[in-house]
Formats: structure tokens, sequence, C-alpha cells
């Protein structure tokens, strides 16, 4: 147990003390005053704007996070043969790849954390700047939804993982992620496109069955439908919250599964 | 190489970048219309959606930002051209509309910009009536109703739209008298100007154009310059409309 904390407190200050880290963590106290700026161009939804700008760029943030850091730091210790020096003093193999996983996860949060506050203190500032345009913003909606916007990115470290125990190295892991990633972009609105009995009615049996057959695989990462109601000040729909939380969280915990598993067998000789 | 080759070499690259860059963003302006088939289709919501992937609200404040854009390169052209701007601009509301339909600013610009070019306010009332399940508020709706009365000279679609108008919470009484007024057919001259004056003070005086326009037409309307007949009571506005 103690190499596990070990391991997790290493992770936590492998990444926090990199400059790309430190670069996000200016990005998240910067961007959410700068964005006050563009919203001030629009008419009457000035709220909704700058909440629809506040979540794009924590996508970006949370995906820079993913491919630029979280990546790299098990990517190179698989490549490099670094998690011997782990592995012999003596940590199990799945033991390893659970401390790196929640070292990656806690260091995700105070980027986060840091993010939603100036996001919320650039809302409050809205709401004073633009009373009569900026109704819809409710700071506990942003932060509710900010956080849950999360969620799909644990879940896309938990594929990342299994990726890297199965793949050769680090460009082929950062390829499948990159694919997996642009799919689970594209799926849930094409699968919304299906349900029209118009596109349905054109798109033959065998790619409609294989497009559901990808939406299992990979995870639901656009939570669009969720951003848009917290935009648009309103909570998240309550029954879909629960279910939402319970997806993507077992995602990420059958990644991690599935890469131990890999793990186990793979020769690292 | 020496050292001050080295530098005179980066000088005259860093002259040749600020060139070709110069030349590139000069050319990179809106100097050509859109292409002549840009109208907006259904199936295009699709590729919209799937594009936009998990920030829609983003890419639709993005079209509404091209709306701005291309208003201001259509309102200095004229001829042909004029109508593939406002065409281009239709396709950017439309696309806004699909990707967020509770967005009110795409509905703003479509009542206050779109509706008023000759040619395109059929388009814009269609959008607005496409979309009023989603709409919190009666206010574009009953807009229009009135753009369907006043520019489009469709009376059923105009009653229609107040009747949608009148079930929103927001505008129900204001929707009622409006189409008790479409009804009757009495004062619409005076109603319509009186309207028309009410949308412009709401809207950023750079975008009034298309609205002044309709004003100044109805003002030297000879109908407009006759002396004002007493209205006729109305016993119960809302009871005419929805009757």
């Amino acid at each position: 147990m103690t190499g596990v904390w070990a391991l997790i407190r290493l992770s936590l200050r492998e990444l926090a003390w990199q400059r790309a880290y430190l670069l996000l963590v200016v990005a998240a106290m910067l961007f959410p005053w700068l964005l006050l700026i563009p919203t001030a161009l629009f008419l009457l939804d000035l709220g909704k704007v700058l909440v629809d700008m506040l979540f794009a760029i924590e996508h970006v943030l949370l995906s820079c996070f993913v491919f630029f850091l979280a990546s790299p730091l098990l990517s190179r210790d698989l490549d490099q043969r670094l998690c011997h020096l782990w592995l012999t003093m003596p940590l199990s193999r799945a033991a390893y790849l659970v401390a790196r996983f929640l070292g990656t996860v806690l260091a995700l949060l105070p980027l986060l954390c840091l993010f939603l506050v100036m996001a919320w203190m650039a809302g409050q500032l809205a709401a004073h700047l633009w009373p009569a345009y900026a109704s819809t913003l409710h700071g506990a909606h942003m932060l509710v939804g900010g956080m849950l916007l999360v969620l799909p990115y644990v879940a896309l470290l938990g594929l990342f993982y299994f990726i890297a125990c199965a793949s050769s190295g680090a460009a082929e892991a950062l390829v499948f992620l990159l694919g997996g990633w642009l799919l689970s972009w594209a799926i849930p609105p094409v699968l919304q496109a299906l349900r029209q009995a118009e596109v349905a009615a054109k798109t033959s049996p065998w790619i409609a069955q294989l497009i559901r057959a990808l939406d299992f695989v990979v995870p639901d990462l656009s939570s669009a439908r969720l951003a848009l109601e917290v935009a648009h000040g309103q909570w998240p729909e309550l029954h879909l919250l629960l279910p939402y939380m319970v997806e993507h969280l077992a995602y990420a915990v059958s990644g991690l599964l599935l890469a131990m598993l890999v793990f186990a067998r793979r020769d690292l000789g | 190489m020496k050292g001050w080759l080295r530098m005179v070499l980066l000088g005259a690259c860093m002259v040749l970048v600020g060139w070709g860059h110069a030349l590139v963003r000069e050319a990179r302006q809106f100097h050509q219309p859109p292409p002549k088939e840009m109208a907006w289709r259904p199936s295009h919501a699709i590729w919209h959606r799937i594009m936009a992937g998990p920030v829609p609200g983003l890419v639709a404040d993005l079209a509404v930002l091209e709306v701005f854009n291309l208003y201001h390169e259509g309102k200095t052209t004229g001829g042909v051209a004029r109508a593939r701007w406002w065409r281009a601009l239709s396709y950017q509301l439309h696309r806004a509309l699909a990707l967020d339909p509770r967005f009110h600013d795409a509905y703003r610009l479509t009542e206050g910009l779109l509706a008023y070019e000759p040619g395109f306010t059929d388009d814009a009332v269609a959008m607005i009536e496409r979309h009023a399940h989603w709409l919190d508020s009666g206010e574009y709706l009953l807009v229009a109703s009135f753009l369907a009365w006043h520019e489009l000279h469709d009376n059923a679609r105009a009653i229609r739209l107040a009747r949608l108008a009148a079930g929103k919470p927001d505008t129900a009484s204001l929707a009622a008298g409006f189409a008790a007024k479409l009804i009757r057919q009495e004062q619409g001259c005076r109603a319509a100007m009186a309207f028309l004056r009410m949308r412009a003070r709401s809207m950023p005086k750079a975008y009034r154009a298309g609205m002044d326009a309709a004003l100044e037409r109805l003002r030297r309307d000879p109908a407009c310059l006759r002396p004002r007949t007493p209205p006729r009571a109305v016993p119960d506005a809302r009871a005419g409309m929805l009757g």
C-alpha cells in the first residue's frame, strides 16, 4: 500500500511540475476573464454565450491534459521501461496501473477546480455587468455542469490505459487514442440523426448496426445536451444524471481492468 | 556560416514572411460573394451537429458572429451578388438554430435582419414558425405574425402565428390584441408603424436599416396619410382570436 501511495504522489508531482501543466493552469486562470470580451459582441443571450465558451475552453483544457500530459506519462514508462523501477519494489503490475491512473486523475482536479472557480467569478462579473442579458447564468448550474463534463475524460483515460498497455509504443497508442476521441465526438450526433425516419430509411442497416456497436466501444464524450441545458440556465435532467455518472465511471473502471489483464501478460523484457 | 550572415538571413526571412503574410491576409478578406447554391437543407443539420461534437452551443454562437460579418457585406453590396450574401446569412441562421434552437440572438437576427431583406421574409417567418415549440417567449412568434400579415399579406399564417404566440405566457394579451386587429383589419397602417417602431428601439442602431426602410415605406404610403378612423370596440379580443 505504501508503494501505491508513493506512486500516486510521484505521478501528481511529475505532472504538476511539467511546464505544460503550468501553462494549462495559467490558461485556466486567464481564459474565463478573456471570454467576457467576445461575449459582449452578442445581443441578448450573453449568459448562454459565456457558458458555451467556458465549456468549450474546459474541453480544450481537458483534451490537452489527456493528450499532452497523461498520455506521455504512461507511454514513457512503458517505452523506456521505467515501470521496472516500481515493479521491483515489489509492486504488482495491477497496483502500478491503478496508482498511475489515480495519480493522473488527482492531478486533473486542481486544474479543474481552479478553472471552475475562475469561471464562476467571471460569471458573477458578467451577471453584474449585464443583469438583463445574463439571466440564464446560474453559478451553481455552471459548477455542476463543469464537474460533469470531466467524467467523459476520466472514461477516455481508462480507454487510453487499455490502448497503451495493448500497443507496441507511444506513437501507436496516441493514434488509437486520437481515433477513439474523434469517434466519441462524432458518434452521438450520428445516432441522434439515425432516429429520424428519413435518415434511417436512407442508411443501410449494416452501417446503422456498426455505428451502434462503435457507440458501445468508445465513451460518450459529447455531453452536448448537458452543456446546452446548463447554458440555458436549466439543471441537467435529474433522471439522467445518475446513469450519466455511472456510465462514465464504469467505462473508466472497465478500461483499467482490461488494461490490467493485458499488462499482466505483457512481455516487459 | 558566420554569425553576422545568419542574422542577415534571419532578417531577410522575417521581411519575406511579413510581405507574404500581408498579401495572404488581404486575399483572405471577403471579396467574392458566397456560392450561388448555398441553400439550407434539413439534412445539413446532421452534418453540422456531427462537426460541432460536444460544443454545439459554441458553434451556434460562431454562426451568429458570422451573421454580423455577412450582414456588413450584404448591406453594402448591390445587384445579384447581394442575394448571395443574404442567402449565406440565412444559411448561418439556419445553422445556429439547428444547433441551438433556444438561442435568442439567432431569432432576434432572423426577425430583425433577414425578415426585412426583400425575398427573405418568407424564409425568416418559416424559420421562426418551425422552431415555435422551442420558444419560451411569444415575442418572436408575434413578430413573425406581424411579418406574415404586413410583408407577406398572408392573414391565415399571421393568425396561426399569433395563436402560437398567445400560447406563451409573456405575450398572451399582446398577441391576442394583435390577432384581433388582424382579424378585423382595422388601423393596419398605424398599428404596423407603431409595432415597427417598438421593434426598432430594441435593435442596435447599426442593424436597423431593414426596419427603417420598412417604416419609411409605410410613412410614404398614401393609406397611412388618411385621417384615422375611430376603432370599433373589441368586446373580447382573446375570444375573437381564439374563436
